[in-house]
Parts: C-alpha cells; structure tokens; sequence
C-alpha cells in the first residue's frame, strides 16, 4: 500500500474508496509500534479504539456516505486533550488516575466528525511547562533528527509524531511557544493560531491569559487543510504582503546558521529589518505572568501533593504563586500597551519575520545552550524569540526552513488577529522560492 | 542540589514563600524554589517596579 502524501489526498482516497481508512490507520499503527522506541513520543497508543473508528469510516464510504474532508487520516494528541473515556493527565503524575473524560476536547471532536482517526497521545512536559519534553513520568521525547537531542516542548511529543512520520498531523497547545519551540527544532509547520480561535473546552489550562492550541504538519498544504476543518473558514489569500525581519531582541544570541537564510529571504521579499519596540519587557511580562496565573492554578495542589508534581515544575510554580499580586497587575497593565504597540507596526508591515528559536536541537546530555557568553537552561529559556509574540495573543505561524542534512531551525511568521489566510500566503511565497520546506529525518525502525 | 551549605539567603526566601503560601517546602525545592523566585524578580525589574515584600 502506497499511502499519498498529502492530507487531502490521503482523504481524498478513502472517500472515493481506493484506499481503506483501515489500512492507513493499521500502518499508522504500525510506524507508532516500531519507530516510537528510539524517540518516545507516544504515551498512549489507542490501537483498538483508532482501529474501530476507521472501520466504522470504512462502512460510510461503503455506503455512499461521505465521511469528511479527514476520512480515515490517522492523528494524534498532545496528552492535555480530552479524549473519552481515558483520563487528561496534562502529563502529570498528579492527574494520572483522575476520573476517565466522558467527552472528546471539542477540537477533537470536530476533527473526528470530518472523518479523522485518533490514533495516539503524545508527550509532554508536565502541565505544559517547559521547553524540551522532559518528563518524569514519560521521559524524554528524543528528536527524530538526532535522537541524542531534545524534541522541544512542551509540545514535544505531538512534533516528533510527526516529523518522523508515525501520524500526518497532531495538535499541541501553545501559551508561550510549546507549538513554536518543538515545530522549529523538529522542521515542521506549527500554528499558533490567533488568541482566542479555537475553543479550548476539554483542553487541560495551563495560563489561561495565553493558552491557545493549534496543529503540527509537514507541509503547508497540510496545515492549510487541517485548519479549514477546524475552523470551517475557507479564507484564502494569494496576496504577498510586505514584510518585515524582526533584528534587536530577535538577534540576541542567534545562531550564525540562521543568516544566510534570513538574507536570503530579505533579497527575496524586499523585508528591511526592524525593531520591535519593547520585545525584552514583553518577554518578562509573560515569563512573569505564566508563573503567577500557572502557580495560582495548582495552588492547591501544591499545598496538599507538591511530591507527585514534577520536580522541575513544581519549583517554578511554588515561585510564582508567591510572586506579589503587584507583579501580576504590572504585567496585564503592560500586555495592553506592547500589544497596541505591535498592531501598529504590523498596520505598515502585514507581516513580520523572526526566528523561532535561538538555536536548533540542543543536546539532551548538556541541556543547556549559550546566551550572551553564558549557558542557560534549555528548559526554560528555548522561548525567548516566541514568548514577546504570543503574549500580544497575534496568529504565528512556525516554518521550517529547507536545510536538508542539517538540524532544523525555524522562523516565526507573525501577522494580526485573525489574519492566519495571510500567513500561509507568505509562507507560499516562501516555500515556491525554495526557502523553507519539510525535509523528511532518518528514523529508526523507518 | 548541591553539597554546598545553603546560603541564608536562599533560607530566607524559601521560607517566606513557604509561609505566603502555606506550603511545606520539600528539603530538595529549597535551592530550586529560591533560585526560581529569584529569577521572577530579575524579569519583574524589567518591565515592572518589583517591591521587595514577598505575597
């Protein structure tokens, strides 16, 4: 069986009954058994469950009903998505053996009824905070390119699912770059969508002010095709917007890798680099945020089962929950301003253009990386280019730049609410000159 | 953690979280609590005007 390459097409096939939704989910399946050892991005493979809904597209096709623009594509979720009948552990020991969900988070449950199959759960690290998917309960997910390397996070298990090619698409959540970070070192497509566009009924919160959830894909056309379900919105743009390279905080520490690129895509679009007034502050505010909002959320338990938190997480949370309500009010006070702020440069530039993550992969053994002559924490510092973006709550799409042979690296497409049509009309422009683009890894057990 | 003999300071901060927020500290989050707390305040400084008062 030869399984097409893109989503539509993958549908496309079992609507018109020329391939079984039951084989394209038995060798999802499959690829999750053999290939997840080396890289552990699958918590909980739902074999028997994915097997049955497939079958059950199957007999629709079977009976001249169309099943949905999904029919039979195999996915998977990050593991703080309600799915029913198994408990939303937000990857934490402390929600492990909670009650069994009694309904589909409500993203999974239109994506089912477009005909998609859920096959799998994904990492990530505890309660969606953190950069690197490390953690205590799962482990740590490996990346596809380089299993000695981190996948990101805390979406880390959804993006490697992906990249090396056990499921087309998986969704992640995103508060300060957990989509971004992984989607960058893992070379995929990764949507932060506006602030607000998806509904997060059945979604574990993590900080309420910034969460957001959004789709992992190897391509664009994927993305493209996985948000329309989603949202139901046939938007479409073929414009090509003036952009703008985000220079200043954005370059803090940048990886040399990145500027034959990021020239290249200057000569191409025409994009002066700018500043972004206040990027430093912004990324403050939002560090500082999430640690009050994420800490006030499990206070009580903190109080009554700190030992079953993550060690990591719980340091994190237990400091910002004693964080003055002062700081807090700062940072809400000052979100509205930066945010006025970018709208009006995004007003004269549609688009702007940034790195996604400092650097690529770092190592699992040193998870550390340099900034600024000192080593910083993998862990807590990956999101210093996504978290000023995402705290002004803008629609961000990541992109893989084509850098065949070599670590993934991605940049950060960013636009204003709502305008997500426009992003994937840059990133079309980009993708037909050569820039960016999925360059499938090498993968154990492939 | 370390073997080295935690500073007074980290002692200090430690327990005025512990007691904001009504929390046993675990021995092993001393260090990690105080250093996180710590680096709240340096990000605070930056867009904020921290007072020193904890809670």
């Amino acid at each position: 069986m030869t399984v097409p390459i893109t989503i539509a097409a993958m549908a496309k096939a079992v609507r018109s009954g020329t391939l079984p939704a039951s084989a394209m989910v038995q060798e999802s399946v499959s690829n999750i058994e053999t290939r997840n050892p080396a890289i552990n991005a699958v918590t909980r493979l739902l074999a028997a469950s994915a097997r049955d809904d497939a079958a059950t597209v199957d007999a629709l096709v079977a009976k001249g009903i169309d099943p949905g623009p999904l029919a039979g594509v195999p996915f998977a979720v990050k593991d703080l998505f309600a799915i029913q009948g198994l408990p939303n552990t937000a990857g934490s020991r402390l929600h492990h053996d909670t009650l069994p969900e009694t309904a589909d988070a409500e993203v999974v449950r239109r994506l089912k009824a477009a005909g998609a199959v859920l096959v799998a759960s994904c990492n990530m690290d505890a309660l969606a905070y953190g950069f690197v998917t490390d953690n205590a309960l799962h482990g740590i997910t490996r990346n596809p390119y380089d299993t000695t390397r981190f996948a990101g996070g805390s979406s880390g298990g959804s993006a490697a699912a992906v990249a090396a090619g056990l499921v087309p698409f998986a969704l992640g959540s995103d508060t300060n770059g957990s989509i971004r970070v992984p989607a960058s070192l893992c070379g995929l497509y990764g949507l932060r969508p506006t602030y607000g566009s998806l509904p997060l009924a059945g979604v574990f919160p993590f900080v309420e002010s910034l969460d957001t959830i959004g789709p992992f894909t190897r391509s664009l056309t994927d993305m493209e095709w996985v948000w329309q379900v989603l949202t139901g919105s046939s938007d479409q743009s073929n414009s090509t917007p003036q952009a703008a390279i985000l220079g200043g905080w954005f370059a803090r520490g940048l990886d040399p890798a990145f500027a034959p690129h990021l020239e290249r895509l200057a000569a191409l679009t025409g994009a002066p680099t700018i500043t972004l007034p206040d990027a430093e502050k912004a990324r403050s505010a939002a560090f500082v945020m999430t640690a009050v909002e994420g800490g006030r959320l499990h206070l009580s338990d903190l109080r009554t089962r700190s030992s079953q938190f993550d060690p990591a997480v719980r340091d994190r949370l237990l400091a910002g929950a004693a964080l003055p309500q002062q700081a807090y009010r700062e940072a809400v006070a000052f979100q509205q301003q930066f945010r006025e702020g970018l709208l009006q440069l995004l007003q004269r530039h549609p688009i702007l253009v940034a790195p996604a993550t400092p650097v690529p992969a770092p190592r699992i053994d040193d998870p550390n990386f340099m900034l600024d002559g000192e080593k910083v924490s993998a862990r807590v510092q990956l999101g210093l280019y996504t978290q000023p973006i995402s705290f002004a709550g803008v629609p961000v799409l990541s992109v893989p730049l084509l850098r065949p042979g070599a670590l993934p690296l991605g940049l950060q497409l960013i636009a204003a609410p709502g305008q997500e049509a426009l992003l994937f009309a840059f990133a079309r422009h980009l993708e037909a000159a050569g820039l960016i683009g999925y360059s499938a890894p090498e993968v154990e057990g492939a | 953690m370390t073997d080295e003999p935690i500073s007074a300071e980290t002692q200090r901060i430690a327990q005025q979280v512990s007691s904001v927020l009504g929390v046993a500290l675990p021995p092993e989050s001393v260090e990690g609590v105080a250093a996180n707390y710590r680096l709240l305040l340096k990000h605070w400084a930056i867009f904020g005007a921290p007072t020193k008062d904890l809670g």
